[in-house]
């Protein structure tokens, strides 16, 4: 208990801290707010509807008393009515609330998945380098719903607190106002020590939630590589880890709930000691025990039983609240992780610019001193490297593996920003910034989407005919695919290309390459999946293409060198 | 059924006690605070009678102190209860976890590709947490719930048959209702299963496509793509809700038909039922009441439960290889086998040269090696006697595999040093044999054989143990060189490590560098060589390299393909190759295999390829 004792302090002696993570969730919270506004009231009102129950049950047992005294009994049906009128009007507008809480948060929840996709997958501006996969799918798909509880719970519970236990205030201090008074006094209670255990959750929380999500991309990263981890009889030896990293979580998670849960029981506590305050008040003015100056000392049994059943009511939304204060430490987590994703890449609005076709005029390249450096590596990845290439020429980049030539690429087209340097496409001897719309690139190893194989290839020239993508397949050459898969262009491709040979799959991702048309044409290693024969006739598809674009080449390949009008050669991030 | 399932799955992880102890302090908790209402209003009316009837003899001690004690035991027992099964379900979690851990290395390759990255990711996260929160989400509550109601139903019988039959007939109205919303709720969340899984794949494709995307000005659609899983799960998940939400409406709505009943009934009664016991009974009933509302929400979860529960099925099923063979130790079988071989094995070795030559086909050669004289295929297996060097050596048998394009089948058995080669066109299939003598794609029965077993029905630690194939693109934890290395071979110092770097010419490389996810930081011939080192670590009888040289320079595929045979003097490479980078290679191979490209092979190459492909 002494390190949560620690961290509570220590997150007391931070509260101020907490006010930006906190401004930041109303922000994202704003457009779903009218709605959850009116959840809070449609709940705050459904306790009229425990104010008339109350009554009619009191009613009740008054006529039953009265019955002793000889009057008819006859008068159940009225009361009963009463009170099943007001369970029905409760339910009624519970679940009106309900559905309008679900609504806002429903509201929220998109706007935020939406912002995430979109600086996931930024339509302008640099790629993104962090985060990670699993980090971002974790983020869309459990922290966002970190905070449907929240929105829908604590939200509106203060508006629903406020309404709520103010009617069954009022209804209680019509009945009995030192009643009312008792719960009142119990009242101040609540809040201040509700914050101060919600705080100390909260700090537990993040470490917990920093701890799943390490948790998750490790398991990810060993499902992916669980072929390869069994074939080199690795499995056990890493599921050990895995599982030696669950507990660790797994036992602070423990910690976490234990604070959490005393908390919890800290408002029970008070709840069910105020009940049983007032129910042996009452009782004892019943009985005509109770001679106490100032207190009242007569109540009938209609007005105990009434606001004793109504105490409970009474605490109802503060114990809600209370369950909103650790939907808030949650949110208040979740928001410290989603924050980053969602501002980090912020992008700089570019207008998507419509890809250049090959009829304007080919633009040069201008690399000036770029020098890029990968986080981790001590090493720059390159290191002042200065290429000029003019409109319509075509360089090769060459050097031993690893001195940086897909890094120049990535460069040159505008999809690493250099962290030294300039990199500029020279457009009529103006310099543009390098942006990749004006590019057409082939990775290594090749990226399909999961799509038919004709969505694939239409991604790089929307509304082309079939006739169209059959003749950019044939001009490399590459028809044998088509009569390889088993449906031709309808061909349904799995997740990452699957369905295709590694082979199959580059081919294919040249074919789009070269339908896209684009003046600047990157190809990382492009044959080097390709038998000598494809090479040639891509060697020969290049040939015609570089004629009127500018075309950046990395390879080892001699027969496409021969192709280069100029060579450069990287060693260790340096132009030799 | 289905949550049967969830609760067989679970029993399996989580001690009886644990559950049976967490059920009995939810059960406990709720009934104290049912009846601490109840015992108030009883005590309430009492002493508005007693003071009515000025009886005197009736002393309001022992009330009130129950009521206080109800008070304090409701707390205590609610904070034991959250405590426990909060427990139970952290260390079911964890427990349920590692053993589907185990089972996902029981699976065979096939079985393993076939689930994509966003659903195992899903199945051992969200499905291992729904299943393993049963104790703390559902069963106790539900436990709760039910026995509080039951009891408050029995009491009422009791007490005053009649009122309990009331009661009993809108209770099973309740229930059917719930039911009904619940079975309406669980359809809907299946789709939003479903549309949640689309959605992470979605993301996830886009996020690894994300350099081409751009360039092809693809982002837009992708967005898009993953806009229309969101709002596919969005609205599953309100339509779940809401029925949810009308389940519990009808519920509360028959609770007032029921309360408003017992009232009725128990002040009618009046004579015969004191009118203390009334109010008592009636506030019973609303508590009770206030508790099966919870119903729809935990049947929603019980559903939940069942649904992971069947989807971690093939991953839980703990008995999956028992009945599969398994390779007898190696050292005490080894003598005694080379005579029970199939007798085919030398004459397809003998038909070879001719065929190669004759056809133009796709061939095997089978060259002299120097100093490797026991290896040959042929010789070895035709006398029926074990060489000395090769008992208690591993031996990977080939013998009749049919090749693509080919009426050739492969036959040739490894063993001890030896290279071979397999080359042809791209697509041709390289891949696929590869994957089928490292057991990884299962070949026509019995066709490959490790020691004599299919090696494809060979669990795969016992493949390990013999065989090492590095894929094209092999996966590499995202964590740094050393410990990529160490996966190989967990007890290696660093010097070892530094040399099988060395070997693969990656000696410059510091083995604390962060590899990045995927490799990601590394470039691909860096990423390709270290798998390459981490096999060399394993120093394995047989070693399978696909396209080891891809995205290398010459020198240094030249150097790389050079140090291997020397690193790993023992060992039988096997090398698929291009065409053009045969050359690459400083010696003769012992064996090669050229594969031919008839469009009906490479059919079936890609076919088989795209479960390599896949990662």
């Amino acid at each position: 208990m002494s390190t949560s004792a620690t961290a509570l302090l220590d997150e007391l002696a931070e509260d101020r801290g907490d006010a930006p993570v906190a401004e930041r969730l109303r922000q994202w919270a704003a457009e779903g707010l009218p709605e959850l506004r009116r959840a809070g009231l449609l709940r705050g009102a459904a306790q009229a509807g425990t104010v008339v129950w109350a009554g009619g049950l009191a009613w009740a047992a008054q006529r039953g008393l009265d019955a002793l005294h000889g009057a008819p009994v006859s008068g159940a049906v009225a009361p009963a009515l009463v009170t099943a009128g007001g369970i029905a009007l409760r339910a009624a507008l519970l679940s009106a609330g309900e559905a309008a809480a679900a609504r806002g948060a429903r509201t929220v929840r998109q706007a935020l998945r939406t912002r995430l996709v979109e600086s996931a997958l930024p339509a302008g501006g640099p790629a993104p380098a962090d985060p990670d996969d699993a980090a971002l799918a974790q983020a869309v798909d459990g922290e966002v719903d970190e905070l449907s509880d929240w929105l829908t719970d604590y939200l509106p519970a203060r508006t629903t607190m406020l309404l709520g236990s103010g009617l069954v205030l009022a209804a209680i201090a019509w009945r009995s106002w030192f009643v009312a008074l008792l719960v009142l006094a119990a009242t101040p209670l609540l809040p201040a020590n509700l914050k101060v255990i919600g705080l100390g959750t909260q700090t537990a929380v993040r470490a917990q939630l920093s701890a799943v999500r390490t948790h998750r991309a490790r398991l990810l990263d060993h499902l992916r590589g669980l072929p390869t981890l069994v074939g080199l009889g690795a499995h056990d030896e890493a599921a050990e880890a895995l599982a030696g990293y669950d507990r660790e979580v797994a036992a602070r998670t423990e910690k976490v709930l234990r604070i959490a849960f005393l908390s919890t029981a800290w408002i029970e506590l008070l709840i069910t000691g105020t009940l049983a305050v007032v129910a042996t008040y009452c009782g004892l003015v019943l009985l005509d025990y109770l001679r106490l100056p100032l207190v009242p000392d007569h109540m009938s049994l209609s007005a105990a039983l009434f606001v004793l059943v109504l105490v409970p009511a009474y605490f109802a939304p503060a114990r809600d609240l209370a369950a909103g204060y650790h939907a808030r430490a949650r949110a208040n987590a979740a928001a410290g992780l989603l924050a980053p994703l969602l501002d980090a890449p912020r992008e700089t609005a570019v207008p998507a610019t419509a890809p250049v076709r090959a009829a304007t005029t080919p633009f040069g390249l201008r690399l000036d001193a770029v020098t890029v450096r990968h986080p981790g590596r001590s090493v720059p990845a390159l290191d002042e490297v200065t290429v000029r290439l003019a409109p319509g020429r075509c360089l090769a980049v060459t050097g031993p593996s690893g001195a940086g030539k897909s890094t120049l690429l990535a460069v040159a087209a505008g999809l690493h920003p250099p962290d030294g340097g300039h990199a500029c496409h020279v457009l009529d001897g103006r310099p543009l910034p390098a942006d990749p719309a004006r590019v057409a690139w082939v990775s290594q190893p090749a990226h399909l989407l999961p799509g038919t194989l004709r969505e694939n290839l239409l991604l790089a020239r929307p509304g082309a005919s079939d006739h169209e993508l059959l003749d950019a397949i044939a001009s490399l050459g590459f028809t044998d695919i088509l009569a390889a898969v088993p449906h031709g262009l309808d061909t349904p491709l799995g997740e990452r290309g699957t369905g295709l040979s590694s082979g199959q799959s580059q081919q294919l991702a040249l074919v789009r390459a070269l339908l896209r048309d684009a003046p600047l044409l990157c190809l990382d290693e492009p044959t080097a999946h390709l038998d000598p024969e494809a090479e040639r006739r891509v060697v020969s598809a290049l040939r015609t293409l570089t004629r009127d674009r500018t075309v950046l080449l990395a390879t080892h390949s001699p027969a496409l060198l021969a192709l280069a009008d100029q060579v450069v050669t990287l060693d260790h991030g340096r132009a030799r | 059924m289905k949550p049967d399932n969830a609760w067989r799955l679970l029993r399996t992880v989580a001690p009886r006690r644990a559950l049976a102890t967490g059920m009995l302090l939810a059960v406990a908790g709720e009934l104290a605070g049912a009846a601490l209402l109840g015992v108030s209003g009883w005590f309430l009316t009492t002493c508005a009678v007693v003071t009515l009837q000025a009886n005197t003899t009736w002393s309001w001690m022992y009330p009130s102190g129950a009521v206080r004690a109800l008070a304090l035991g409701r707390t205590g027992l609610r904070y034991l209860e959250r405590l426990v099964n909060h427990r139970a379900l952290l260390s079911a979690q964890v427990a349920l976890r590692a053993r589907l851990a185990r089972g996902a290395a029981r699976l065979t390759p096939r079985e393993l590709r076939a689930q994509r990255d966003g659903t195992l990711l899903t199945r051992l996260t969200t499905d291992v947490e729904t299943v393993a929160g049963l104790p703390a989400n559902v069963c106790a509550p539900l436990a709760a719930a039910v026995t509080t109601a039951g009891l408050v139903e029995i009491l009422l019988l009791w007490a005053m048959p009649l009122l309990g039959a009331a009661e009993l007939v809108v209770l099973a109205a309740g229930l059917c209702c719930a039911r009904r919303a619940h079975h309406r709720a669980r359809a809907r969340l299946a789709t939003a299963a479903e549309a949640r899984a689309a959605l992470r794949t979605a993301l996830l494709g886009s996020r690894a496509a994300f350099n081409e995307l751009r360039c092809l000005d693809a982002v837009p659609r992708a967005r898009r793509t993953a806009a229309t899983a969101m709002a596919a799960v969005e609205s599953a998940e309100w339509a779940a809700a809401r029925a949810e939400r009308r389940g519990r409406l009808a519920l509360r709505l028959l609770g007032a038909l029921g309360q408003a009943s017992v009232l009725v009934l128990a002040l009618r009664a009046a004579p015969a039922q004191p009118i203390a016991v009334a109010v008592g009974e009636v506030l019973l009933v609303a508590a009770g009441w206030e508790l099966l509302e919870r119903l729809p929400r935990l049947l929603q979860q019980l559903g939940q439960a069942g649904d992971a529960a069947v989807r971690l099925a093939p991953l839980a099923a703990e008995e999956h290889f028992t009945d599969r063979r398994r390779p007898a130790d190696r050292c005490a079988k080894k003598p005694g086998r080379p005579a029970a071989e199939p007798a085919a094995l030398p004459a397809a070795g003998t038909t070879d040269h001719g065929s190669a030559e004759a056809t133009g086909l796709p061939s095997v050669e089978t060259a002299a090696l120097p100093a490797a004289g026991t290896t040959d295929p042929g010789s070895a297996e035709a006398t029926g006697l074990p060489s000395v060097e090769t008992v208690g050596r591993p031996s990977l048998e080939v013998a009749g595999l049919p090749l693509p394009g080919s009426a050739v089948p492969l036959a040739t058995t490894l063993s001890g040093p030896a290279l071979m080669l397999i080359t042809g066109p791209n697509g041709s299939g390289k891949s696929t044999l590869l994957g089928r003598l490292a057991g990884r794609l299962p070949a026509p029965v019995g066709t490959v054989l490790l020691d004599g077993a299919p090696v494809h029905e060979l669990s795969a630690g016992a493949v390990a143990e013999a065989v090492t194939l590095v894929e094209a693109d092999d996966w590499l934890a995202d964590d740094t060189v050393a410990a990529n290395l160490r996966q190989a071979a967990p007890s290696a110092v660093a010097a070892d490590l530094r040399a099988a770097l060395g070997v693969v010419g990656l000696s410059a490389l510091p083995l604390d560098t962060a590899v990045g996810s995927g490799g990601r930081r590394l470039s691909q011939g860096q990423r390709r060589r270290l798998a390459i080192a981490r096999a060399v670590l394993r120093r394995p009888p047989v070693l399978l390299l696909d396209e080891p040289t891809a995205g290398l320079d010459r020198p240094t595929a030249e150097a790389l393909l050079a140090a291997l045979p020397r690193a790993l003097p023992e060992t039988s490479v096997v090398l698929a190759l291009q065409e053009q980078d045969a050359g690459l290679l400083d010696r003769e191979p012992t064996t090669v295999v050229r594969l031919g490209r008839d469009t009906a092979a490479h059919a079936r190459g890609a076919d088989d390829d795209r479960l390599l492909a896949s990662r």
